[in-house]
């Protein structure tokens, strides 16, 4: 430690030169006022032990400048002097003095004081360093946020969120706030959307969200079904969160032309199901455990299907919504906000009542990040054909000739999806690619009938009214799970042409066929609603039929993009 | 917010007073991590208790664990309504006898 000594008189220096140094401290020394602050600028000293009445510049003027030239440093001041008077001494204080000695010195008191202010510096450095590594690690953890952010936005970009049919409200921080928003379109047309709503906040959030969209987008690009995709997010998120952590979310799957939505919802509030003709809202509850508490045995992705028609939309939000307080305090609650989406439903602005609700309600009370929510609904001027997702990349790549052939017995059937590794194939062909929309819905539409009207004999009539709907359904999956025989093949064969291609479908099962003869009819007399064959025969070049129907053959051409 | 706790060896009991969030981590934690013994069954009386958050289930997944996962016996008891709906919201009644 180094102690600087202003001092005018020879004597009075001396003496206090000897006391300091008995202590085992350093000395630097000024005669004056103007010396005593170039030497403590040249020497840094930690204490000052600095006479009240100097030539050139006094103590209590050197002080002050000190104090104001170093304002974050903590630099003690000990006044030396011989005044007594309580005024004076105030004076010291006032200019920025810490303590007063009075002559004649006594060293011990002397020698007690600068150990005292030794030991209140060794606090202050300890709190100053502390402060400094406090802000150093705000700083770091805000960039490393910033960075996170980046990532994530690349990974979780807004996939189909813009979409016309999506209405949405969400923070743009909110991914640390553990909220999630995600939609994709599907191949074969109609889309996914996901909300999730992380357990904790901050970076741990944000983690698991990122399995969670690369997931999400992943799986839909490639055609799996809904209930594959939460499947896979449930065994992904058990096997990266550790245990206390989870994800309540709800996924749904929209599918504009068959008019139904299938939503599976774990832990998050009710989702709504806005009926714009009647007005009605129908609840959709949570009936799932959140996502990735439980393992692959036990987790049940079954999905709730709903009849979803012209109109109609889909309110999903998460507990930021009815949690978020106004002035007072309040919450606004399940209440408000029932209130405010059956207002606006009946006009199909249930997403604006919402919005507006809300914000009526916080008034001036800062805006939250934690306000997750978004409206999708269904618009029947959508065209299966308008999807922007026709890659116009020009591919020459992969297969120029090829054939698959799969045959699918009863335990495939129940729980193997064959598309997504199907659509994998197809997809390497050069110029394919540009079609996969199309492509998609064909071998879907073909794979559903092979399977629900030949395998499982189902009549297709039941689907036409909202109960037969469910029923549809539910026999559905009675018939599936009891199956034990029963077989589909598929034989996909392509070539490449010199402006394009060639796709041969063959799907044979072993059902008893059915009365595709009026079903042509049907479709050539231009009803071409809804989808199924009417579907598959507009996009295809040819569909043919043999053994009464349980066997079909379509041809699907292509012209290459970029050739002309 | 408070945790309190009694334990007779084979069953541990483990109350909350107020608040179940969060501040209540290391409390909750401390009641069961450092027994000798692990006891058999485990109940949480919620009959005091407030509100609960996204934090508490993480808490109450976290003693499932320790008290052996699948084959754990954790009882809640005693929730008011609210606390009832957030944890049939999350179907915590497929995890945990909730009564």
């Amino acid at each position: 430690m180094k102690i600087l000594i202003a001092e005018d008189n020879f004597t009075d220096r001396l003496i206090l030169r000897k006391i300091v140094e008995q202590q085992g401290y350093q000395v630097c020394e000024a005669e004056n006022g103007v010396e005593a602050i170039e030497v403590f600028n040249k020497e840094q000293p930690d204490l000052i032990l600095l006479d009240a009445l100097m030539p050139k510049l006094d103590g209590f003027n050197v002080a002050r400048k000190l104090k104001a030239d170093h304002p974050e440093a903590y630099i003690p001041i000990i006044f030396i002097t011989s005044l007594t008077e309580t005024e004076s001494l105030v004076k010291c204080i006032e200019a920025g003095g810490d303590d007063f000695f009075t002559k004649p010195f006594n060293r011990v008191i002397l020698q007690a004081k600068i150990t005292a202010f030794k030991r209140a510096k060794a606090l202050y450095q300890t709190v100053l360093d502390q402060k400094q590594e406090i802000e150093f690690h705000t700083q770091h953890m805000m960039q490393e946020q910033q960075i996170a952010k980046r990532i994530f936005d690349n990974i979780a970009h807004k996939g189909a969120l813009g979409d016309p049919c999506i209405r949405y409200s969400v923070s743009p921080m909110s991914v640390f706030n553990g909220d999630i928003l995600l939609a994709a379109k599907r191949p074969l047309g109609g889309m996914n959307v996901f909300l999730g709503d992380f357990t904790g906040h901050g970076l741990s959030a944000s983690i698991g969200a990122l399995p969670v969209s690369d997931i999400f987008f992943g799986m839909t690009a490639k055609g799996f079904e809904l209930y594959e995709i939460v499947k896979e997010l449930n065994n992904r998120l058990k096997s990266v969160l550790p245990v206390g952590f989870f994800c309540c979310a709800i996924a749904a799957e929209i599918d504009f032309e068959d008019n139904n939505i299938k939503v599976w919802n774990g832990g998050l509030p009710d989702a709504y199901l806005i009926n714009k003709h009647t007005a009605e809202v129908e609840e959709i509850k949570s009936n799932h455990l959140p996502l990735g508490i439980i393992g692959e045995e036990k987790f049940q992705a079954k999905m709730d299907v709903r009849p979803f028609n012209d109109g109609d939309s889909l309110f999903l939000y998460s507990d930021g919504v009815i949690e978020s307080e106004n002035e007072a305090g309040e919450l606004f609650g399940l209440d408000r906000l029932l209130v405010s989406i059956c207002d606006g439903a009946s006009r199909g602005e249930a997403f604006d009542t919402v919005t507006e609700a809300v914000k009526a309600f916080r008034k001036t009370t800062e805006q939250g990040d934690d306000i997750t929510y978004m409206e999708i609904k269904n618009h029947k001027e959508r065209d299966v054909q308008a999807y922007e997702e026709v890659d116009e990349v020009f591919r020459n790549d992969g297969p120029s000739d090829s054939c698959l052939n799969m045959e699918l017995g009863p335990r495939s059937l129940k729980n193997y999806n064959p598309l997504p590794s199907i659509s994998q194939h197809l997809m390497e062909i050069g110029n394919l690619r540009s079609y996969r929309t199309q492509v998609m819905t064909i071998i879907t539409e073909l794979y559903s009938n092979a399977l629900e009207h030949g395998v499982l004999g189902l009549g297709s009539e039941l689907k036409k009214s909202a109960d037969g709907f469910a029923e549809y359904y539910r026999q559905r999956e009675d018939k599936l799970t009891k199956l034990e025989h029963g077989y589909i093949n598929i034989k996909v064969t392509h070539k490449n042409l010199d402006s394009g291609g060639q796709l041969e479908l063959i799907f044979e099962d072993s059902g008893q066929g059915f009365d595709y003869k009026t079903m042509q009819d049907k479709a050539s007399s231009s009803k071409l609603s809804g989808r199924g064959y009417p579907l598959v025969i507009r996009l295809a070049e040819s569909v043919e039929f043999f053994n009464n129907g349980s066997s079909v053959r379509v041809i699907f051409s292509w012209k290459a993009t970029g050739s002309k | 917010m408070a945790v309190t706790s009694s334990n007779s060896g084979s069953e541990l009991n483990i109350k909350i007073t107020g608040k179940f969030d969060f501040s209540c981590h290391q409390d909750f934690r401390a009641t069961y991590e450092d027994l000798t013994d692990k006891p058999q069954r485990f109940v949480i009386d919620l009959s005091e208790t407030t509100y609960l958050d996204s934090s508490a289930l993480g808490m109450l997944l976290l003693l499932r664990d320790y008290a052996g996962g699948d084959s754990a016996k954790v009882v809640i008891e005693n929730c008011n309504p609210e606390i009832k709906k957030i944890l049939s919201i999350s179907n915590f009644e497929q995890l945990f006898s909730i009564s």
